[in-house]
């Protein structure tokens, strides 16, 4: 028998290993994240709407299958923590919004309906900015979730909800969104492995939207294991997105033990460097020298195109969400969270003839980043330039660079935005404050699964994906 | 990038229909500001072996 306590500590693979030997009952599982969301929401504030009842119910449904036979794979009554601009059918979906504080789809979102067929539920609809507009996690209307390792710190965005209520346990996995760096921020601020596929490999159907050349749909998880297993559900073509791409099915399990020896891991000398906290750095250092020891070939490389990444992005993700939302912004401007309000406004000052110029920059950067893995596997740098800020900082100094704090959390991880490519955070460590420290590894289009191979061999040999705050 | 008076800017942001009071316009007037400083290095990236038709999303995803 496996205390409530130890069941809420545990990743998806061993929590579907519990219950599909029967050690652990999904209603047993769904019991402990419930109690303990109850005992610790109250403190953190991660969820918008908590789906209680029905996590109870979908528990017993998972329940009752296994006990027929129909045991359906590693998702099979495990909580999830979904991202409140996922469509939930029949459970509000509020965008973080105002605006949209009684919306109620009729229809799943195609990621939560691929996780409901994969025997898993949703045990609430957690914390995001609003529209998933800003890297820090605020959000004027609902709050912003806490950062468990230290509560007066930002937990990051915009899946400010699933990243601190994975990492406090409320829930062992959770749904998040990556437009500039909305599932990886959160995953390096709150210590998680968090990926961002593939542009096209997972469907934004259901998804509220907010740069649709740039949305991407993925897990935020306490393991590279637990990232596979949710990808191996939630990939895959949808023909409701206009963005989906076919591709071949992959089992991203399947080849996590392949270890990393031989492979070519990239590190950019530029850009990366210009704003960086020592400690990050530090960390990040460490973990190739890990990855050397396990056999790969860390390596230089020179980028200077990185340098563009911050306009191509501000441009394209400025003029889309002003496209998307330009009618609210102008009708009823005075409902929205004023920062996110400007942030769309300023879309509006950018000309049709700059945009074009930023979406010829971005082919002609992806062209430099696909060239540049010509000579190697993967790529890695820090996923962001610094631990956890204060909550309520503007600016900050990284590295003796003042530096604003929405700059600060972007400017590595949109880089994998604007290339389209697939990038997993991981955590590296500790800062002398304790807060998390991470790096991102990304591999070339479609070769997701490689970046999860490499997650998961660092992931063998340290243990800070295994550390747990104490709330 | 020259300063933008408040003034012209009130009148651009009328012109584009960016309402808000004065403090959120200021606060607005600095955001542009900023942002439009860091969109002029885009006019340094020479684009020219990236014709304007193959800098949409491709229907497969890919980059021309």
């Amino acid at each position: 028998m496996t205390s409530s306590q130890d069941l809420t500590s545990l990743t998806v693979a061993e929590l579907g290993d519990r219950i599909r030997s029967k050690q652990a009952s999904p209603v047993e599982v769904a019991q402990a994240f419930v109690a303990r969301a109850d005992a610790l929401e109250p403190k953190l504030g991660v969820f918008v709407t908590r789906s209680t009842e029905q996590a109870l119910v979908a528990a017993k449904q998972a329940e009752a299958e296994i006990a027929a036979g129909d045991y359906k794979g590693p998702m099979h009554g495990i909580p999830v923590g979904v991202k409140d601009i996922y469509w939930t059918k029949g459970v509000r979906t509020t965008s973080g919004s105002k605006v949209y504080a009684n919306f109620v789809p009729n229809r799943d979102s195609t990621a939560v309906a691929r996780l409901r067929e994969a025997g898993a539920y949703s045990i609430g609809k957690t914390g995001t900015v609003e529209f998933a507009f800003d890297p820090t996690g605020r959000n004027a209307h609902y709050g912003m979730p806490k950062n468990p390792w230290r509560l007066d710190c930002m937990p990051g965005g915009s899946s400010s909800g699933s990243g601190a209520g994975t990492a406090a346990g409320l829930f062992p996995i959770s749904l998040g969104t990556d437009t500039g760096g909305s599932i990886r921020i959160p995953s390096a601020l709150c210590g998680l492995t968090g990926i961002k596929p593939t542009f096209g490999l997972t469907s934004r159907f259901g998804v509220t939207p907010l740069s649709w050349s740039f949305d991407t749909v993925g897990p935020m998880a306490r393991s590279a294991e637990d990232a596979a297993i949710a990808l191996n559900v939630l990939a895959g073509y949808d023909p409701e997105d206009p963005g989906s791409i076919y591709s071949e099915k992959v089992d991203y399990t399947k080849g996590l033990d392949g270890g990393i020896r031989g492979l070519r891991i990239g590190v950019p000398k530029e850009y990366v460097w210009d704003v960086i906290d020592p400690e990050m750095e530090a960390a990040f250092w460490k973990a190739m020298a890990d990855l050397e020891e396990l056999g790969a070939i860390v390596e230089e490389i020179s980028l200077p195109e990185l340098d563009w990444v911050p306009a191509i992005a501000a441009a394209m993700t400025t003029v889309e969400a002003a496209t998307v939302y330009g009618d609210l912004a102008r009708n009823r401007g005075e409902d929205l969270d004023s920062s996110v309000l400007r942030r769309v406004q300023s879309g509006f000052f950018v000309s049709a003839e700059t945009y074009m110029q930023a979406a010829r920059a971005r082919v002609l950067f992806s062209r430099r980043m696909n060239a540049a893995f010509g000579s190697i596997d993967l790529m890695a740098t820090p996923t962001v330039a610094m631990p956890a800020p204060p909550h309520n900082a503007e600016r900050v100094l990284v590295g003796g660079v003042d530096t604003a704090v929405r700059e600060a959390l972007l400017r590595d991880t949109r880089v994998f935005n604007v290339s389209r490519l697939p990038a997993v955070a991981m955590p590296t460590g500790f800062s002398s404050n304790g807060l998390p420290l991470s790096m991102q590894i990304a591999a070339p289009a479609f070769k997701d699964a490689l970046a999860l191979r490499a997650a998961h061999a660092y992931q063998q040999v340290t243990a800070w994906h295994r550390a747990r705050p104490v709330i | 990038m020259p300063e933008i008076s408040n003034e012209a800017f009130a009148a651009w942001a009328e012109s584009v229909g960016a309402k808000g009071d004065q403090a959120h316009l200021e606060q607005l007037r600095d955001e542009v500001q900023g942002m439009m400083g860091r969109l002029a290095h885009l006019d340094d990236i020479d684009v020219s072996e990236v014709a304007p038709e193959d800098a949409s999303l491709r229907h497969d995803g890919g980059v021309a």
